[in-house]
């Protein structure tokens, strides 16, 4: 199946999205309107042919996420991400979804990615934030796998350790590196993400994750904190593990005027 | 006593009802760690409600073991004399904490300064410390509190400092530290470490 933003990227017909969405037409219309920052236009490629051209998938081109995320910026990104989610759009969210692994945290950088063909769309469509919460694209590595969580498409255990050393490396939040601690320890099939770490120049990193054992070369770590993020993922661990990341949501909707 | 708190609460609703349960008793209670100010709509990763009582820290906790007797919530760890954890219905963490020999009037201070209102549901409207409140009490439980026997007791002011010290008033935080007898408090914090 071809994704929405592919579809929307090459002008597709209205009546080759119902297909690729194994939809009639008036529901596949009915699906985009749920997703703003797409529309549906006349205007065709084509101008020879009788009566009105049909409808076609097109970019509201100046549709930014940012500008639409209202007091619950999170609360509505989740919402839209579900939406191309369940319309089978191809993506993954790392950090801080990836919590919901083991005990879901918020965290004030969000990463989303994107595969090669639709990363700058995702780019354009969604990056950037506010003064207190940002939104990141990264590629998606060809070797990643995503997991269904509450509904989203969470990178699986390997690439969301790297996912999180990454993120503390930009922005260094200890329950973040205490994820990667206990992603490290946890995940049996780890070496999957070792070409993803190299690729960012963790691979370090990602090792001294795993055995604790000191090296050179280290880029995003120092011990100590690594011991403190191991500290804190064994304190965390004793917390019961029945916490949605939803339930954490419920808190921005709180939020002062 | 109130009524038993829901068969399986959120983490929101075992909040409001440990906060209810304080607030019949007439405890004074404030909001803090991050708790507080993700409710605020920041986004700093707490897993956890934290709740600091202002008076007759005893006096609450031994309200809460009733409570802990009829099986509403189970004490599973503590900082003697500073911080008890409960889970709510066994699965909910809530810290219990005082500040009462880190410095008297801190309680005080931050309720009055360094604090603002939540509609926090069934519990009504309970304080929050802001953003200020929550380092001065980092920085005052790291010197004199609990953290201070840490290795790092001003990790969580400068991992705070990182999250949302761009939108934090530097000023107010140095004033308010200046009055519990700490001068550059914060500028030290942050320095430490690097």
């Amino acid at each position: 199946m071809v994704g929405v933003f592919e579809l929307a990227l090459e002008n597709a017909s209205l009546a080759n999205l119902a297909k690729s969405w194994g939809v009639s037409s008036e529901q596949a219309a009915r699906r985009v309107r749920q997703l703003p920052f797409f529309v549906l236009t006349h205007d065709s490629p084509q101008t020879s042919g009788r009566g009105r051209p049909g409808r076609r998938l097109a970019l509201a081109l100046n549709w930014r996420f940012w500008e639409h995320a209202g007091k619950r910026p999170l609360g509505n990104l989740v919402e839209a991400l579900r939406t191309l989610h369940r319309f089978g759009e191809p993506f993954a969210v790392g950090v801080p979804f990836t919590s919901g692994f083991w005990r879901p945290f918020l965290h004030p950088g969000v990463r989303l990615l994107a595969p090669p063909r639709t990363y700058s769309l995702w780019k354009r469509l969604f990056e950037g934030g506010n003064d207190r919460l940002k939104l990141l694209v990264d590629l998606l590595p060809e070797s990643a796998k995503t997991v269904d969580l509450e509904g989203l498409p969470v990178l699986d255990r390997p690439h969301a350790t790297v996912d999180a050393l990454l993120e503390f490396s930009r922005l260094p939040n200890m329950n973040v590196l205490a994820l990667a601690d206990w992603l490290a320890h946890q995940t049996p099939d780890l070496a999957l993400a070792e070409p993803y770490a190299a690729k960012h120049g963790l691979d370090r990193d990602f090792e001294f994750l795993e055995d604790h054992r000191r090296r050179k070369g280290l880029r995003a770590l120092r011990p100590r904190e690594a011991r403190e993020a191991h500290r804190l993922a064994e304190e965390m661990s004793r917390v019961p593990a029945t916490t949605k990341f939803e339930e954490l949501l419920s808190r921005e909707a709180m939020k002062r005027d | 006593m109130i009524e038993p708190p829901p068969a399986a609460p959120t983490l929101h609703e075992a909040a409001e009802w440990i906060l209810r349960a304080l607030k019949d008793e007439d405890f004074p209670v404030l909001l803090c760690g991050r708790s507080a100010l993700d409710y605020q709509g920041e986004y700093t990763g707490s897993v956890d409600v934290d709740i600091l009582i202002g008076t007759d820290f005893r006096g609450a906790l031994s309200v809460l073991d009733a409570y802990a007797d009829r099986g509403d919530l189970f004490p599973v760890g503590a900082v003697p004399g500073s911080v008890v954890r409960y889970l709510v219905r066994g699965d909910k963490p809530v810290d219990v904490m005082t500040v009462s020999s880190v410095h008297p009037d801190l309680f005080n201070i931050l309720r009055r300064e360094a604090s603002t209102p939540l509609d926090m549901g069934t519990a009504g409207k309970v304080r929050a410390v802001t953003r200020e409140g929550y380092f001065v009490l980092a920085i005052m439980i790291g010197r004199k509190g609990f953290a201070r026997e840490k290795e790092d007791p001003m990790l969580k002011v400068r991992e705070g400092w990182a999250l949302v010290g761009a939108q934090t008033n530097r000023g107010k935080v140095e004033r308010i530290l200046s009055r519990l007898g700490i001068k550059n408090g914060l500028d030290r914090a942050l320095e430490r470490g690097q």
